[in-house]
């Protein structure tokens, strides 16, 4: 009997729960399945019970600040994928610097651009 | 056709169809058309998303009565007029935003403006339609005794 590869897991931290939906699609279509995760806390515990490959981090998020969420993981794995409001190259620089392994802006990207790097990032790894 | 069938087919044809024009208007009665990426259930209830603040939002909190037209995409041209109302019920909401991303992600050259204005929640209405009427655009007579339009509700 054949089993089938796990799929890998993205979470997704976000609070828009529609651009949560978009990314899931995209991902799923690329075999990859994305689960969304509201805030820091959520993220942790799905973290310890999904096992990602990836995180894609809003850094703009209720609570703690999404670079706080980056400090805690630079680390150890998931990947982090940065997906934020936040357009400014200080933003960028400083994500990066703290162990963001991709940054995109929402205000210059696309949905479809967003998912084909990260997969393509993911593959290579 | 029997108007059962007909309706039957036109669910389908509207199911199979993301962009509406929506009429609203203010308690003043100023109106206001607007288009949007539509979800129909079976039994003709029109659901969209969109942001609160927007003037759409407001028009319908203060007057409620709407129309809607999913126009000039053959074979049926449907027009209804209903009450909008606010859904809170998690799991329609949900269905919603999937049927959302279904259409959407059917529609490459567009990016729903609904994304743009990123500091306001999302709202998701219903309307409930008082009457309803389709037009068969693909009628081959110049002329026709009976009128064009029938009402499914």
């Amino acid at each position: 009997m054949s089993s089938r590869p796990a799929e890998k897991t993205v979470v997704i931290v976000d609070k828009d729960e529609l651009l949560f939906r978009f990314l899931r699609f995209h991902f799923g279509r690329d075999g990859f399945r994305a689960v969304f995760a509201g805030d820091g806390s959520q993220l942790d515990r799905l973290i310890a019970k999904e096992k990602p490959v990836a995180v894609m981090l809003e850094l703009v998020l209720p609570g703690a600040s999404g670079f706080e969420i980056l400090e805690r993981h630079k680390e150890r794995p998931p990947f982090i994928v940065v997906l934020s409001q936040l357009s400014q190259p200080e933003d960028r620089e400083k994500a990066v610097r703290v162990g963001a392994d991709l940054y995109f802006s929402k205000h210059d990207s696309t949905i479809r651009r967003v998912v084909d790097e990260t997969v393509a990032f993911l593959n290579r790894q | 056709m029997k108007k059962e069938e007909l309706k039957k087919d036109v669910v389908s044809f509207l199911q199979g169809h993301p962009l509406m024009v929506l009429a609203t208007a203010s308690a003043e009665g100023v109106p206001r058309a607007n288009t949007v990426i539509f979800y129909v259930d079976d039994r003709l209830n029109f659901y969209f998303i969109t942001r609160e603040g927007s003037q759409k939002v407001r028009n319908m909190d203060e007057n409620d009565k709407v129309a809607l037209s999913v126009s000039f995409d053959p074979p049926y041209n449907v027009e209804a007029v209903g009450a909008a109302e606010r859904v809170t019920d998690k799991k329609t909401r949900e269905l919603v935003m999937d049927k959302f991303v279904e259409h959407a992600v059917g529609l490459p050259d567009i990016w729903p403006p609904v994304f743009r204005y990123s500091d306001a929640d999302y709202v998701v209405f219903r309307i409930r339609p008082k009457s309803v009427r389709v037009l068969d655009l693909t009628s081959q007579h110049i002329y026709q005794s009976e009128p064009p339009f029938t009402d499914l509700l």
